[in-house]
């Protein structure tokens, strides 16, 4: 392989001791021992960090929910695993075409769910009606059956913005989460 | 600075794992490093990494280092700029959820007054 010439050697070399975060963490701990967080920021952390998903795919985009939670995008890295069953679920993927005959199916999917609970629509369809908008058994956006924290636009979404959604759903919750639910 | 709070900045284990495995190539105008592997360690080519500057927004990527990122270009921007076009606009991170926010005109986010054909009409109270 092309070896890099002398000076780009030499900043690699120096980085690690230069680094101020090294300096800073072993700053902290020497001073007191131990590092501190703040309530509010450790339970947001909890959260963000075991968001089980119910799967609530519906069409294709159920698919790509499946490859995000494969092995190549792997949310299982962020603490997301898909779930069987709404009452060990935080967060509900709504993947694909919402149909007026599954839509009070899937309120009583939401309802069980327990608080504090998210919801994530995914793909046009299930964002506004998409491509059935105008069919007259498709429900024009899950927005209108139950409330959404992240829309992803696509159609399919790749798993790429599954993904982004997500991180986007945990950025949300740590900006607002609150302890009380 | 963090162990295990990967949003607010690369933690020790990354830093650590690309300082030891990649070189340095180049920054772009937000201050995020980016980083190409000595030798590739899993695929047939090398691995190019970012650490971003401050929290991991990919949307913070302008598109000529998005692409070099993502392997669409084999230079990064630093050798081969990309040809800057007249019309074009200075790139942007995704705004949702601050207050810069995009709200298109009428939305009811906007507190401002109501579109024309939105408000020539009375709506129909409940109570009365």
């Amino acid at each position: 392989m092309n070896k890099m010439p002398g000076p780009n050697f030499k900043k690699e070399a120096s980085i690690a001791s230069d680094d101020p975060f090294y300096a800073g963490v072993s700053d902290e701990l020497a001073d007191k021992g131990f590092v501190v967080a703040k309530l509010d920021d450790a339970i947001t952390w909890a959260r963000t960090g075991s968001l089980m998903f119910m799967s609530f795919g519906l069409a294709c985009c159920a698919v790509e929910m499946m490859h995000a939670a494969n092995p190549r995008y792997d949310m299982e890295r962020f603490g997301m695993a898909p779930r069987g069953t709404p009452r060990q679920s935080d967060l509900m993927i709504v993947a694909g075409t919402l149909t007026n005959k599954m839509a009070p199916a899937m309120r009583k999917v939401y309802d069980q769910m327990a608080e504090p609970r998210y919801v994530i629509s995914m793909g046009s369809c299930a964002n506004g009606g998409g491509y059935y908008h105008y069919s007259y058994s498709v429900v024009r956006g899950c927005d209108r059956i139950v409330p959404v924290d992240v829309y992803v636009p696509g159609c399919p979404p790749t798993a790429e913005a599954l993904m982004y959604g997500l991180l986007q759903l945990q950025k949300k919750i740590r900006r607002e989460g609150t302890i009380d639910r | 600075m963090s162990v295990i709070g990967w949003w607010k900045n690369a933690t020790v284990g990354t830093r650590f794992d690309v300082n030891r495995r990649a070189i340095f190539i180049g920054e772009d105008e937000w201050g995020n490093k980016f980083y190409e592997e000595k030798k590739p360690s899993q695929e047939s080519r090398k691995r190019r990494y970012i650490i971003y500057n401050g929290a991991a927004e990919p949307s913070r990527v302008s598109a000529d280092w998005h692409g070099w990122l993502h392997h669409t270009f084999d230079k990064p921007p630093t050798e081969e700029p990309l040809e800057k076009k007249s019309f074009e606009q200075p790139h942007q991170p995704n705004l949702t959820g601050t207050l810069m926010a995009y709200k298109p005109k009428g939305s009811l986010a906007r507190q401002d007054d109501r579109t024309k054909t939105a408000s020539d009409y009375e709506a129909w109270d409940p109570n009365a």
